[in-house]
């Protein structure tokens, strides 16, 4: 299908929306956007984006609706508060949201946009501002086959793989998933360097010896120099990471399942998060050991 | 005194009985009307809405389950803010988010009137036996005028501070409960896997220096057939509480690992389907981990 006769709009134009934005105006789709903070939306306007003055207005303008900002409480508003998508949607279209939110909150999407007649996807993803910069986001997808059969076209031009993992919210919980393992794995090399570095042995040592063992794994190639260097330039801010956190240990709550590393996890984001004076990566739990 | 009561669960039942007892006129209200009967034939009287018992009343309570029962009663259409008169005061004694209780006391100061948090500690149990605390905040002379009042509910009232504070310390306190009691169901896991018999470990626990209050009435639930004996806070109760202060933590930026861990437990509690007992049965979750027969 010939990507100039379909019709996208984005909602939400923070560190992942704009490159996520900037792919698909790249591979001819017509693109209407909106954020909430009108400035972000200028890199896409001026690569020929158009400017809506309402998340409604770009839902009526779409053929294929994606969003990503947040979480539950952005998507909520730019869904059902005044002017919101919800009611802009139109019969027969396609709606992703790839914030990250609550299964259960993807379902009530899902309900919503059945009553309108709207095929809905919740596809979160993971790869950090550097994978959505790069084109190479891989998509966690809750929904039926043959929405994901039809928005394929449009997620293979931001990402590299789409994993369809079950119904509505199936998404959610794998994301979720996933990133209480990211925050523990960053977390864990954190404790380690703590260890290591109060023992007199630098830092550079035990990465070294861990990315040569089994111990290595692909988060930790890119974090630990941050690690090292007690630098953490957002690429998945702190804040975000410790929402997540919140959002497993909520599901993990409701299906009665004890997840004590996680919940020992979040509290030292916790720290961190309430001791910072600038947004950071989520990387800058190394400094709950600085004091 | 002429004194409203709203909420009328297993502690509202516990309490408006010392409140008769003390000589005061108890207009009562509950969702479910039925709750009251017991109430009734000691003599409380009934009204059909928050506010009705509000306009009736020199001072108002209330101890409902969570911040959205308090906002609803308290700011709803037939709520105690619209009928509360102007020298009354008013008192919320559930255990919500502090936040949550400053911003329905800002309500009721908008309009002149009087709110204090009034959190109480004790389970139905302690407070029969009159020995249930108290911690107020909010207006020091309002609380002054109702000390009287509150003592007949129980010998230890503290005043706190600004109003939020009382019930920002009760959901600190009620953590510390839970992980000092999961705490006594770890120590005695150990203790029994090693060898010990479990009620030689009870025992002992409760002749040491870790006895305390709390172990002291929750303890014997965990010997032998014995935890379905008394319910003074089932799981999912004190869970609730346990939410309160991570999410306090959270909000503030304060770490609480141990309650953290605490509230794990639990989970693993109803994991295993027993929420519906006192939280005790954490002790459940440790017996199985550690492959003890029971």
């Amino acid at each position: 299908m010939n990507p100039a006769t379909k019709k996208i709009g984005l909602i939400g134009l923070g560190l992942m929306g704009r490159p996520m934005g900037m792919h698909l105006i790249k591979a001819g789709y017509p693109l209407t956007v909106w954020n909430r903070t009108a400035s972000r939306a200028e890199e896409l306007v001026a690569a020929e984006a158009k400017l809506a003055k309402s998340p409604q207005e770009v839902a009526a303008a779409s053929d294929f609706l994606l969003t990503m900002v947040s979480d539950p409480s952005a998507i909520e508003a730019v869904l059902w508060g005044p002017g919101g998508a919800m009611q802009g949607l139109k019969h027969g279209s396609i709606y992703v949201d790839s914030s990250t939110v609550s299964p259960a909150l993807a379902r009530k999407i899902a309900a919503a946009c059945a009553e309108r007649g709207v095929r809905f996807l919740d596809a979160p993803v993971t790869g950090g501002d550097w994978g959505a910069k790069k084109g190479e986001l891989i998509f966690m997808i809750g929904g039926d086959a043959e929405t994901l059969k039809e928005a394929e076209p449009v997620l293979n031009v931001m990402g590299k793989k789409l994993f369809h993992l079950g119904p509505h919210g199936a998404g959610q919980t794998i994301k979720l998933a996933m990133n209480l393992i990211l925050a523990l794995q960053v977390d864990a090399l954190a404790e380690a360097l703590a260890l290591v570095t109060r023992a007199g042995i630098q830092g550079e040592k035990l990465v070294e010896v861990m990315q040569s063992s089994m111990a290595r794994s692909g988060v930790l190639d890119v974090k630990a120099p941050n690690l090292l260097k007690g630098e953490y330039v957002p690429s998945f801010p702190l804040r975000l990471m410790h929402k997540d956190l919140g959002l497993a240990l909520d599901l993990a709550n409701q299906l009665g399942v004890a997840l004590p590393a996680t919940a020992a996890a979040r509290e030292t984001y916790n720290y961190v998060k309430g001791a910072a004076k600038e947004d950071l990566d989520y990387s800058a739990v190394m400094q709950f050991w600085k004091k | 005194m002429k004194i409203g009561f709203l909420g009328l669960g297993d502690m509202g039942q516990a309490i408006v009985p010392r409140l008769i007892a003390a000589g005061h006129t108890i207009t009562g209200w509950n969702r479910t009307k039925e709750k009251a009967a017991p109430l009734l034939e000691l003599g409380m009287l009934w009204a059909d809405t928050p506010r009705e018992v509000a306009r009736q009343s020199e001072i108002v309570f209330s101890i409902v389950t969570d911040t959205a029962a308090v906002r609803s009663l308290a700011l709803g259409e037939n709520g105690i803010l619209a009928g509360l008169r102007k020298d009354a005061v008013y008192l919320d004694m559930s255990t919500i988010d502090p936040d949550g209780s400053r911003a329905i006391a800002a309500e009721f100061a908008k309009a002149g009137l009087v709110m204090l948090d009034a959190p109480i500690s004790g389970t139905t149990l302690t407070l029969g036996q009159g020995k249930a605390s108290l911690m107020v905040a909010g207006d020091k002379a309002a609380f002054e005028r109702v000390l009287p009042i509150l003592l007949a509910i129980g010998p230890r009232v503290t005043y706190i501070g600004a109003q939020g504070l009382a019930v920002q310390l009760k959901v600190a306190i009620n953590m510390t409960l839970v992980i000092e009691v999961i705490g006594f169901c770890e120590g005695v896991a150990l203790a029994e896997k090693g060898g010990v018999p479990r009620e030689v470990a009870v025992d002992a626990m409760l002749k040491s220096v870790v006895a305390s209050p709390v172990l002291n009435y929750r303890a014997p639930l965990i010997l032998e057939g014995h935890l379905s004996d008394a319910t003074y806070g089932n799981v999912n109760l004190q869970q609730k509480d346990m939410l309160l202060a991570l999410d306090l933590g959270r909000k503030m930026g304060v770490p609480v690992p141990l309650g953290a861990a605490a509230n794990e437990m639990l989970n693993a509690c109803r994991g295993l389907g027993l929420a519906h007992h006192d939280f005790v049965a954490v002790y459940e979750v440790y017996r199985r981990l550690g492959g003890m027969s029971k």
